[in-house]
């Protein structure tokens, strides 16, 4: 067999259905004819199926582990419920101060590495206020219609101004959208709240903010805030603050 | 509604140029639905329900990808419950299967047939093993390009190649040392 001269790709092709009439009929003709070309698509399917096969149950097992961490964050979860209750009634207001523009080359890309969304956790939570006034801008982010998912919530936060679920959410959808100053603001006053289950994601993502928005120092500030304190994402913030550095 | 197909055809399109993160929202959205639909409809436990319903958005991500899937012609909810509903069809029948098989133990014969699947069974575990050992970068170039239904430009750009040419050749050389090792234990065929 010189099977340099046979494409994996081509066939795979075939054996995807993917190739047009005239290709299909010739290849057709080859394997009925050459019984070591019909060999070696036999082998090429067994590999192309395993490929199919491994990449599968690969993420299979991100969906469990998904499962497996949004069960973690509501159980967390009620737990901020719990103290968001208590705690009803007490504002703050964070001002953040835009003090350095440092120029870094390689932010833009780093951003991109290591920025996924955030899942909606907020499955089943009744928001308080009106229920009938809007569309639920949780399921909205859910559905990755970051803008319009602002929009509500920043209705809502009119009159919920200390729903820090609401807060926390809005400041990713910003941040989704591209809109990284405007998720600062959110996201730092959700971080402030060390008691809540969200104060985690949202340090994380205050510093992913920060260094979308090329405020270098500000960012490095957190990340190493979570590698200190030990928090989740200790790991990428690590990483970062070495390619920063 | 007009909104909501607008979204939906934008998840196609999203899957269709992006990668697994759609997956997961789409699984977040409606997983606990269809665990309450299965249950309530044929009596399957909450486990059995979400390991049916990763199966499910997992064909349909392999159906946007490989092109078989380029439209709607339902809502996307009402797709993925069919599928669900076959899929859940196929493991009560291949539960009952398996009962019979318990009790006539005579009844077991094993036919060509059978005895192919079990080789072929055999083949696809060398290969997933062979995948599992798998180093970087054929790994990630395999999954992007095989899997995930990514062009070669896109590619080059994920993994920082200079250009597509570059990351060709180098899913070449993986795909030559997998073929090589696949035909060594199945083949007998020379590779050069």
């Amino acid at each position: 067999m010189k099977d340099s001269k046979v494409d994996f790709d081509e066939i795979a092709r075939y054996l995807r259905g993917q190739m047009d009439e005239k290709d299909r009929m010739a290849f057709e003709e080859k394997l009925n004819n050459d019984p070591e070309f019909a060999k070696q698509v036999d082998l090429d399917k067994v590999l192309l199926e395993g490929m199919q096969l491994h990449y599968k149950s690969s993420l299979k097992q991100r969906l469990r582990d998904l499962d497996k961490s949004v069960s973690l964050n509501k159980r967390n979860f009620s737990l901020f419920y719990k103290s968001i209750s208590i705690a009803a009634g007490i504002s703050l207001i964070f001002v953040v101060v835009y003090m350095l523009f440092l120029q870094g080359p390689n932010t833009e890309k780093l951003y991109g590495t290591y920025f996924k969304p955030y899942y909606n956790i907020a499955d089943g939570y009744e928001r308080s206020g009106d229920a009938n006034t809007s569309e639920d801008p949780f399921k909205l982010y859910e559905q990755g219609a970051y803008k319009q998912a602002s929009e509500v919530f920043e209705t809502l936060l009119e009159t919920n101004k200390d729903d820090y679920m609401l807060i926390f959410y809005n400041g990713l959808s910003y941040l989704n959208s591209g809109n990284a100053s405007q998720a600062i603001g959110h996201l730092a006053s959700v971080a402030d709240q060390s008691e809540l289950a969200i104060h985690e994601p949202a340090i994380w993502y205050l510093g992913l903010a920060y260094l979308k928005e090329n405020q270098l120092e500000e960012a490095k500030e957190v990340f190493q805030n979570i590698v200190e304190t030990e928090k989740s994402y200790q790991h990428q913030a690590k990483e970062i603050l070495r390619e920063l550095n | 509604m007009k909104a909501k197909k607008a979204l939906e055809k934008d998840i196609i399109r999203a899957i269709k140029e992006g990668d697994e993160e759609e997956v997961y929202f789409l699984y977040n959205q409606y997983k606990n639905e269809f665990v309450q639909w299965s249950k309530h409809k044929f009596s399957i436990e909450k486990d059995d329900a979400l390991d049916i319903f990763q199966d499910v958005v997992i064909a349909f991500y392999e159906n946007v990808k490989l092109g078989k899937l380029v439209e709607l012609n339902h809502t996307l909810k009402t797709y993925l419950f069919a599928i669900g509903k076959n899929l859940i069809r196929n493991r009560l029948k291949f539960d009952g299967k398996f009962a019979d098989l318990q009790e006539g133990f005579d009844q077991l014969t094993i036919s060509d047939d059978f005895e192919q699947k079990i080789f072929q069974k055999e083949q696809h575990k060398f290969v997933i093993d062979l995948l599992t050992k798998l180093g970087e970068p054929c790994n990630a170039i395999l999954k992007l390009f095989y899997f995930d239904g990514f062009s070669m430009e896109a590619i080059a750009k994920t993994l920082n190649y200079k250009n597509k040419e570059v990351a060709k050749t180098q899913k070449a050389r993986c795909i030559k040392a997998l073929r090589n090792t696949i035909y060594q234990r199945y083949g007998k065929i020379e590779t050069t």
